[in-house]
C-alpha cells in the first residue's frame, strides 16, 4: 500500500478522517449499490459535507485514486463544502470499508456506482435540483477517481462539471504504449505490478491464503488477465478488451458537462498524451474544456491548487452565479508551466500543442541539429565510460589537459558536430550498435517515480520545475543508471543559438536496423550539465517498431512532451536505449544499429513567452508562479518608495527647522561680542549635573580663564562651546549667531579639547594640512607655518604623529586650534604635557593673540595659570560658576593673610584676642581652622599690623601667607571639596632658572629650542607679563613664608622656603607634573606631608 | 558669467566656504593612506592567488557541478569562483569594516571632535564617510572578478564561461555578465554598510561596528536555515546574497536582482537613516 500510486497529490493520502464538531456538517452514509456479479450486495462507505448554511447548494462527487478511500478526500471535500457546495466522498467498490470487489473502473460496476451516488445527492434535501432526481452536480477526482470521473460524465446527463485529474483515456494505450499499427506496444510491467499490488496489499489478509486469495479484493476474472499479462510482458487480448473498456474513451462522446483537465509532466504512468487524446475528442464535439500541465503527476511532484484550478470551473460551471454569467471558461483551454529561472511561468494557448505524432509525420517546429555523441560508449566494448559522458565528465580532465586553450567544457565535443569516436561503430559513427540483452537485464533505470519520492531517479529538477537544477551528483548517478553500456546510443545537439520554449513533444527520427522481427527502443531527452547529463522530468518513451532483420527502417519518435525552456547556449541529448526498467521489453538477445535518419531535433516552440503581449496574460493567469515573486518585488519597492519618502520628509522638516531655528536664534545685538553663554544645563545620562546654570560672556582682546578644579565642569563647558555636545538647556552664540552641531559660525573658533587629536598615519605637517582641507577652506587662509611655528616640532613635524611625545601633540593640538587664526580659541587645559619652559612660552602667545582684537578662553585647574595668562576668570565648581570677573579686580580689592600658629599657643584665644584687637575689628572675617592651626584673616588692614596684633595676641607665628580675593575663592571653593589645595605662591620666572639646572634625559634638546626661541621674540612680552602679574605674586609678598600648601606643579622653587633646599629636586618633581595627573597629585601629597 | 567667474567670486568671498567641508576626495584621503584600507585590499588580491595555490595542492578534484568544480577551467569561471567564495563573508567582513570602522575610528583617534569643529556637520561628516564607504565596498566588489579573471587568466586559460548546469556564455557576454554580477554583489553589500555604520556611530568602537555587523549577517544566515519561517526568511537580511549568480544565466532573471537590490536597499536606508538621525543627536564625548 505503501506504493501505491498516488492518485492524488501526496499529502492529501493518509488522512484520517477527523470529523469536524462544527460547521461544515458531515454526515457518514452507507449508500446500497448494485451487487457482485455473484450476488453479493455491496453498499458503499461514503460521508457527505454539506455547507453550514441553510438552503439548497449545488453538490460535488469527488472520487478518490486506486489504492486509496474517502479518507483522502477530506481536507478537499471540507474545503468544497466551505466553498458552498455539498460534497459527497466515497470509498470506491472493492476499496476500504465498502463493499464487492475491484472491477476497475469498470461501466457496469463502479461507474454505475456512481450514479446511484447521484441519486443519493439528488434526494438530499440541501442538494440545488435541476429537475427532478437531477442534482446540480459536479465530479472531480484524480487518477482512478479522474477516469471514474469521465466515465460518470459521459454515461449520465446528471452531470454539469468535470474535473478530472492524472488520469488514462484508453488504458490499454496507457499501459501498453508505443503500439504503432499492428504492432502491439511495449507493456508498463512496472506499473501493472504496482497497481496490483497496491489493490491487493490494501485488502485485509485472511487466514489462511487459499489459491484464489492471491487476487486480494480484485475481481477474479480481472485479476486472471492481470496476473497473465503480468507473467508473459503483453497483454492478452481478452485484456486489451476488458482495459479499453474501462476507460473514458469509449464514452466520451456521451459527456456535455464542461471539463477541467489536469495531467502531470511527471507521469510515467498516464502521461500528457492521455488527457491530450480526451482533450481532442470533447473539443471535437463542443464541450468546454481546460487542459492544464503541471509539473506533477504519478512520479511525484507537485499538484496545482484546488483553488486555481477545481474552484473556479465548478464556481463558473455549478453555482448560479457563475451561469448565468456565462462568458469564457475560467480556465484557458490549454496552460502549462515554462521553467524559467528562479520557477515558472505560465503560458496559455487556445489549442493545446500536439504531443503525439501528427498522422502524416509532418514535422513542424524548430529544428536543431543533432549529431552522435562523441564519447559515447556506441559500442558494445566501449564499457570503461559508463557515465556514457562526452567530453570529460569533471573539469578536472580539462584542467590537466595539455592546451589550455582545449580545456573541455563538458560539451565541447559536442559543439564539434563531428563524430569522433568511431571505434566499434558498424557504420560511419554516426550510428551505434546496441544490445538488447537477454533476459531483458541489465536494464537501464530511467524513472524511479512509482516507487514514490526519494528514489535515486527522483526528479531531478526540485519542485521548482527549472527542468533539471538537480544537484551534480545525483543526476550524474541518474544518468549512469538509464545509459548502460553497450545498450545505448546517445545524440547531442550544438550550444543553441537562442533560447526556445518547448510546449509539446521534442521529435527525432531515427534509422534502427534490428537482428529480430521488431525493435524496441526508450528514447529520452537530457539537458547537458557540466556534472553530467539531467533529465528535466525523468520520463522515457517506448518505441516499438517491426522491422526485417538487416533492414534499416525509418521511425519517427515522440519524445516524452511537456514544456521545456532550453537556455540560449545549452546543449541537449537525446538518449535511445535499449532496456528500461519500467517496461517489458524482449527477453531474447538481440542488437539493434541505430542511427539517425534526419539530423535534427524537431522541437515545437511557444512563443507565449517570448511574445510580449502574452506576458500580460501569464500575469494575470490565475496560476502563475511568478506572481507571487512579482508581488514581493512590488512589495518591496513599495516599501523601499515609501521609507525614502519618509526619510527624505524627515530631513526636509528637521533641515527647516534648524535654519528657522539659526534665523530666531540670531542675536544681532551680540554679533561683536566673541562668546557669550547663557544659562547652559548639561545632565548626562547617568544624572550627573555636569553644568548648571552656567552663564559668561568673552569679549574681544580678552584672555579669559576657566578656572575650577577638576570635575567642576569646564571641559563639558568647552564641548557645549563648540556644540559637540547638546546642552539641556540655555545657548551659546559666537558673534551673535547660535553654536549648535555643525555651526557654521564655528569657522571662527579654533579650539583643543581634551587632548588632541590626529591620524596617527599622517605625519604633524599633513595632520595640519588634512584638517585645513577637511574644513572645505582656501589653503592660504591656513598660515600653517606660523602654527608650525607655535608647535616648535622642529624635524619631527615630518614625522608620523604616532611617535609624537604626548607635549609635543599638545603643542601641535595648540597650532591646529590657531590655523586659520579663529576668532575665539577655546583651548581646554593647554598645559597638560608640557614643561614648564613649554608653559612660559604659551602664555605671551596667548596674550598676543588676543591682542589682535580676538579672543582666547583657556580653561585649567591651576589658579597660577590662570592668574598668569588670563585677564579674566571665570571660576567654576561642581557645574556652577562662583565668580566671574576680571583678573585684574579680583586680585585686588580685600586682601587675606593667612596666619599659621605654632604649638605653643591656644589659637582660639588668638583669635578671640585678634577680634578685640582694634586691627581686628576693621577686619571683615576672622576664620579659625583649629586642625591646621591656621587663622584666616580678611581685611585691608597692612598685614604688618595684622602680624602685629597677633604677636600682641600671644601667637606663636610659623609663617604668614598672603592670600588674594581670586585665590581665596578658589582656595575656597577646593578646601570646601576637600580637595588638595593649589596656590600659588611662585612664578615661572624661578621655572626659567631653574631649568638649565635640570634638563631631563632625552629632553634637552626640545626644550632648549623651545626656550630659545621664546627667548629670542617673547623675552619682552615675558617681562612685561611678569610686570602684570607681580601684585598677584603671592611669593614675593609672603616672602620665606612658603607653607606646605604650595602646589608642586608651578611652585617648584619656592625661593628660600624651608622645604625647597634643593632645585634640581623640586624641579624634576614639577618636570614630571603635567603628563600625569596621578603623579601631580602624589606629588602634592608628599609636599604637604613635609 | 562663466562658470571660471563664479568659481572665483566664490574663492573670494570671505563669507562664504569655497568648498564643502571634508569633501570626498578629501575623505578618501584621509582613509586611503591608512594600513586598515591596505590590508583590506591586500586580502582581496591576494585571495585568487590563494585559491590557485590551494587548488594546485589538490587532486584535481573529482568533478560535480558546482562553482569550485568549475573553478579551474578557465579564466571566466575562475573568477566566479572567486565571487562565490568572496561575497558571502570576505566581502561582507570588508564592507563592514569600511564603513564600521569611519566613524570610530576618528573617535579613537580623538580627531572627530576636531572633524566637527572645524566645523563639518555632523551630517556631512556621516556622508563623506558613507560614500567613501560605499565606494571603497564597491571597488573591492568590482576589483575582486577583475583581478580573479587576470589570475584565472595566467592560471588556467582564458576559456570562457560554462555554468554549472551547462549553459556556456561567450567573452563578449560574459564580460558585461560578470559586471552585472559585482554590482549586484556590491549593492546586496550596501544593507551590510547600513548597518555597520549605524553600530559603528552608536559605539564608538571599531571593532564592536564591525563585528557587530559581520554577527547580524551570521544570524540572519542562521535564521536563514529555518524552514519554519516560510516566506519571512526573504525579508531577512542578506537572503538575496546569491541573487549575483542569476545574472549569469543565459536569460537573465531580473527578479532575484530586483528582490535583492530592493531589499538591501531598504535595510540600508534604515540602518543609514538611524545612524543619521543618532548622530545627529549624539553627545561627543570621545
Amino acid at each position: 500500500m505503501a506504493q501505491a500510486p498516488p492518485a492524488l497529490p501526496a499529502g492529501q493520502r493518509g488522512q484520517r478522517i477527523d470529523l469536524p464538531r462544527a460547521d461544515p456538517q458531515t454526515q457518514d452514509v452507507k449508500i446500497p449499490v448494485g451487487a457482485e456479479p455473484d450476488g453479493s450486495a455491496v453498499s458503499l462507505d461514503a460521508t457527505v459535507i454539506a455547507p453550514a448554511q441553510e438552503g439548497r447548494h449545488p453538490a460535488v462527487l469527488l472520487a478518490h485514486g486506486f489504492g486509496g478511500s474517502k479518507a483522502d478526500l477530506v481536507d478537499r471535500a471540507r474545503e468544497l463544502a466551505s466553498a458552498g457546495y455539498v460534497t459527497l466522498i466515497y470509498t470506491a467498490r472493492g476499496f476500504g470499508a465498502s463493499g464487492g470487489r475491484i472491477h476497475l473502473d469498470d461501466p457496469d460496476f463502479e461507474v454505475a456506482d456512481a450514479r446511484t451516488l447521484l441519486d443519493h445527492l439528488a434526494t438530499r434535501a440541501d442538494v440545488q435540483l435541476d429537475g427532478v432526481g437531477d442534482p446540480r452536480v459536479g465530479v472531480a477526482g484524480g487518477s482512478y477517481g479522474g477516469a471514474l470521473a469521465l466515465m460518470l460524465a459521459g454515461s449520465d446527463p446528471r452531470v454539469d462539471a468535470v474535473a478530472s485529474a492524472i488520469t488514462w483515456h484508453d488504458l490499454a494505450n496507457a499501459l501498453v504504449p508505443g503500439r504503432r499499427g499492428a504492432q502491439d506496444g511495449v507493456f508498463k510491467r512496472r506499473w501493472a505490478s504496482l497497481l496490483f499490488s497496491s489493490a491487493v496489499n490494501a485488502a485485509p489478509r485472511t487466514t489462511p491464503v487459499g489459491p484464489i486469495n492471491v487476487c486480494g479484493r480484485f475481481d477474479p476474472t480481472l485479476c486472471r488477465v492481470f496476473l497473465d499479462a503480468a507473467d508473459t510482458g503483453t497483454v492478452s487480448p481478452t485484456m486489451e478488451q476488458i482495459l479499453r473498456r474501462n476507460s473514458p474513451a469509449p464514452l466520451l462522446s456521451g459527456v456535455k458537462a464542461p471539463t477541467l483537465l489536469l495531467q502531470g509532466m511527471r507521469d510515467s504512468l498516464f502521461g500528457l498524451d492521455q488527457s491530450d487524446a480526451t482533450a481532442r475528442a470533447l473539443t471535437a464535439q463542443g464541450v468546454p474544456v481546460a487542459l492544464r500541465w503541471f509539473d506533477g503527476g504519478h512520479d511525484g511532484g507537485a499538484a496545482p491548487s484546488d483553488a486555481d484550478t477545481l474552484l473556479p470551473w465548478f464556481e463558473r460551471y455549478l453555482t448560479d452565479a457563475g451561469r448565468s454569467g456565462g462568458g469564457e471558461p475560467p480556465l484557458p483551454a490549454f496552460s502549462a508551466p515554462v521553467p524559467v529561472t528562479g520557477g515558472e511561468r505560465d503560458i496559455s494557448l487556445s489549442t493545446a500543442p500536439p504531443v503525439t505524432l501528427a498522422p502524416t509525420g509532418a514535422a513542424t517546429g524548430t529544428r536543431v541539429g543533432l549529431s552522435r555523441a562523441a564519447a559515447s560508449p556506441g559500442a558494445p566494448g566501449a564499457q570503461g565510460d559508463a557515465a556514457g559522458q562526452p567530453g570529460g565528465q569533471t573539469p578536472a580532465d580539462g584542467a590537466s589537459s595539455p592546451p589550455p586553450g582545449a580545456t573541455s567544457s563538458s560539451t565541447g565535443g559536442a559543439t564539434t558536430g563531428a563524430p569522433t569516436s568511431a571505434t566499434g561503430s558498424p557504420a560511419d559513427g554516426s550510428t551505434a550498435l546496441l544490445l538488447s540483452p537477454p533476459g531483458g537485464d541489465p536494464s537501464a533505470i530511467s524513472n524511479a517515480g512509482g516507487f514514490g519520492a526519494g528514489g535515486a531517479g527522483a526528479p531531478s529538477g526540485g519542485s521548482t520545475g527549472s527542468g533539471g537544477s538537480g544537484g551534480g551528483a545525483a543526476a550524474a548517478a541518474a544518468y549512469a543508471l538509464a545509459a548502460l553500456p553497450g545498450q545505448h546510443v546517445a545524440f547531442d545537439t550544438p550550444a543553441l543559438a537562442d533560447r526556445i520554449d518547448v510546449a509539446g513533444t521534442p521529435r527525432v527520427r531515427l534509422r534502427v536496423i534490428s537482428t529480430a522481427r521488431d525493435a524496441t527502443l526508450f528514447a529520452s531527452i537530457w539537458r547537458m550539465t557540466p556534472a553530467g547529463p539531467v533529465s528535466p522530468r525523468s520520463q522515457v518513451v517506448p518505441i516499438r517498431v517491426a522491422t526485417t532483420p538487416g533492414t534499416p527502417v525509418d521511425v519517427d519518435v515522440a519524445l516524452p512532451p511537456g514544456t521545456y525552456s532550453m537556455a540560449k547556449g545549452a546543449h541537449w541529448r537525446v538518449l535511445v536505449s535499449t532496456t528500461d526498467a519500467g517496461y517489458a521489453v524482449p527477453q531474447d538477445a538481440r542488437f539493434y544499429t541505430v542511427g539517425l535518419a534526419d539530423d535534427s531535433l524537431v522541437l515545437p516552440v511557444t512563443t507565449a513567452l517570448t511574445d510580449p503581449s502574452a506576458d500580460d496574460a501569464a500575469a494575470s493567469g490565475p496560476l502563475a508562479g511568478l506572481e507571487r515573486v512579482d508581488r514581493e518585488v512590488l512589495g518591496a519597492a513599495i516599501g523601499l518608495a515609501a521609507l525614502l519618502l519618509l526619510v527624505t520628509t524627515l530631513a526636509l522638516v528637521t533641515w527647516v527647522r534648524r535654519r528657522r531655528g539659526d534665523r530666531r536664534d540670531t542675536r544681532v545685538e551680540d554679533a561683536g561680542v566673541p562668546l557669550v553663554v547663557d544659562n547652559l544645563v548639561k545632565t548626562y545620562k547617568d544624572g550627573h549635573r555636569a553644568v548648571d546654570d552656567v552663564s559668561w560672556r568673552a569679549e574681544a582682546g580678552q584672555v579669559v580663564g576657566l578656572l575650577g578644579p577638576n570635575g567642576a565642569g569646564k571641559t563639558t563647558t568647552m564641548r557645549m562651546l563648540v556644540g559637540l555636545i547638546r546642552p539641556d538647556a540655555g545657548s551659546v552664540h559666537v558673534l551673535g549667531e547660535p553654536v549648535h552641531a555643525g555651526s557654521p559660525v564655528l569657522r571662527r573658533v579654533g579650539a583643543l579639547i581634551e587632548g588632541p587629536g590626529f591620524l596617527p598615519h599622517l605625519t604633524g605637517r599633513q595632520n595640519l594640512h588634512a584638517y585645513w582641507e577637511a574644513t572645505g577652506r582656501d589653503p592660504a587662509d591656513a598660515q600653517v607655518e606660523a602654527a608650525l611655528e607655535v608647535a616648535a616640532l622642529g624635524d619631527a613635524v615630518d614625522r608620523p604623529v604616532r611617535t609624537y611625545s604626548q607635549g609635543m601633540r599638545q603643542r601641535l593640538g595648540i597650532a591646529q586650534a590657531m590655523l586659520g587664526r579663529p576668532d575665539v580659541l577655546l583651548l581646554d587645559e593647554p598645559t597638560n604635557g608640557l614643561d614648564p619652559p613649554q608653559i612660559a612660552a604659551m602664555r605671551p602667545i596667548l596674550r598676543d593673540y588676543a591682542r589682535t582684537g580676538r579672543t582666547v578662553v583657556v580653561s585649567s585647574h591651576l589658579l597660577a595659570e590662570v592668574e598668569q595668562t588670563c585677564t579674566h576668570v571665570v571660576v567654576m565648581n561642581r557645574g556652577r560658576v562662583i565668580v566671574t570677573g576680571s583678573v585684574a579686580e579680583l586680585v585686588t580689592g580685600d586682601g587675606t593673610t593667612v596666619i599659621t600658629l605654632g604649638p605653643a599657643c591656644d589659637p582660639e584665644a588668638v583669635a578671640e584676642a585678634l577680634r578685640e584687637s582694634s586691627v581686628g575689628r576693621g577686619l571683615s572675617r576672622i576664620r579659625l581652622d583649629p586642625a591646621a592651626h591656621t587663622l584666616t584673616l580678611v581685611g585691608d588692614a597692612p598685614r604688618g599690623d595684622l602680624v602685629t596684633a597677633a604677636v600682641e595676641a600671644g601667637a606663636d607665628i610659623e609663617s604668614v601667607v598672603a592670600r588674594k580675593r581670586l585665590e581665596e575663592v578658589f582656595l575656597g571653593v577646593l578646601d570646601h571639596d576637600g580637595r588638595p589645595v593649589g596656590a600659588t605662591d611662585d612664578t615661572v620666572d624661578t621655572d626659567d632658572a631653574d631649568a638649565p639646572d635640570a634638563p631631563k634625559a632625552g629632553g634637552r634638546s626640545r626644550r632648549s629650542r623651545f626656550r630659545r626661541r621664546r627667548k629670542g621674540t617673547g623675552a619682552g612680552s615675558t617681562a612685561a607679563g611678569a610686570d602684570s602679574t607681580a601684585p598677584g605674586a603671592g611669593a614675593t609678598e609672603g616672602a620665606g613664608a612658603t607653607t606646605s600648601t604650595g602646589p608642586p606643579a608651578t611652585a617648584g622653587s619656592g625661593a628660600g622656603g624651608p622645604d625647597d633646599s634643593d632645585p634640581a629636586q623640586s624641579h624634576t618633581a614639577q618636570s614630571d607634573t603635567g603628563d600625569d595627573e596621578e603623579g601631580r597629585m602624589n606629588r602634592l601629597r608628599q609636599v604637604r606631608r613635609r | 558669467m562663466s562658470a571660471a567667474t563664479a568659481r572665483r567670486r566664490r574663492a573670494t568671498d570671505p563669507h562664504r566656504p569655497p568648498k564643502p567641508p571634508l569633501r570626498w576626495r578629501v575623505e578618501l584621503g584621509r582613509q586611503i593612506g591608512r594600513r586598515r584600507t591596505a590590508w583590506a585590499f591586500g586580502l582581496l588580491l591576494a585571495l585568487p592567488l590563494i585559491f590557485v595555490g590551494a587548488f594546485s595542492l589538490g587532486d584535481g578534484g573529482s568533478g560535480g557541478g558546482r562553482f569550485v568544480d568549475l573553478a579551474q577551467s578557465g579564466s571566466a569561471n575562475f573568477a566566479v569562483f572567486c565571487i562565490f567564495a568572496a561575497s558571502d563573508f570576505l566581502l561582507v567582513i570588508l564592507a563592514a569594516l569600511f564603513a564600521g570602522d569611519a566613524v570610530p575610528s576618528e573617535a579613537s583617534w580623538s580627531s572627530l571632535r576636531y572633524l566637527l569643529i572645524a566645523p563639518v556637520s555632523r551630517v556631512r561628516l556621516l556622508t563623506s564617510k558613507l560614500v567613501v564607504a560605499l565606494g571603497e565596498t564597491t571597488v573591492a566588489a568590482l576589483l575582486l572578478p577583475a583581478w580573479a579573471l587576470l589570475v584565472g587568466g595566467i592560471a588556467y586559460g582564458w576559456s570562457p564561461f560554462t555554468s554549472p548546469t551547462g549553459v556556456g556564455l561567450d567573452w563578449g557576454d560574459f564580460v558585461p555578465r560578470i559586471a552585472l554580477a559585482a554590482l549586484v554583489v556590491a549593492v546586496t553589500l550596501v544593507q551590510v554598510v547600513g548597518i555597520a555604520l549605524l553600530i559603528g556611530v552608536l559605539s564608538d568602537a571599531p571593532l564592536g561596528a564591525v563585528g557587530g555587523a559581520v554577527l547580524v549577517t551570521i544570524v540572519a544566515s542562521i535564521l536563514d536555515t529555518i524552514e519554519e519561517l516560510g516566506d519571512l526568511r526573504h525579508a531577512l537580511p542578506m537572503h538575496y546574497s546569491r541573487a549575483w549568480t542569476s545574472a549569469l544565466s543565459p536569460d537573465i532573471d531580473w527578479t532575484p536582482i530586483q528582490l535583492a537590490t530592493l531589499w538591501s536597499l531598504i535595510y540600508g536606508v534604515i540602518t543609514i537613516a538611524a545612524a543619521y538621525w543618532w548622530f545627529r543627536r549624539k553627545d561627543i564625548l570621545s
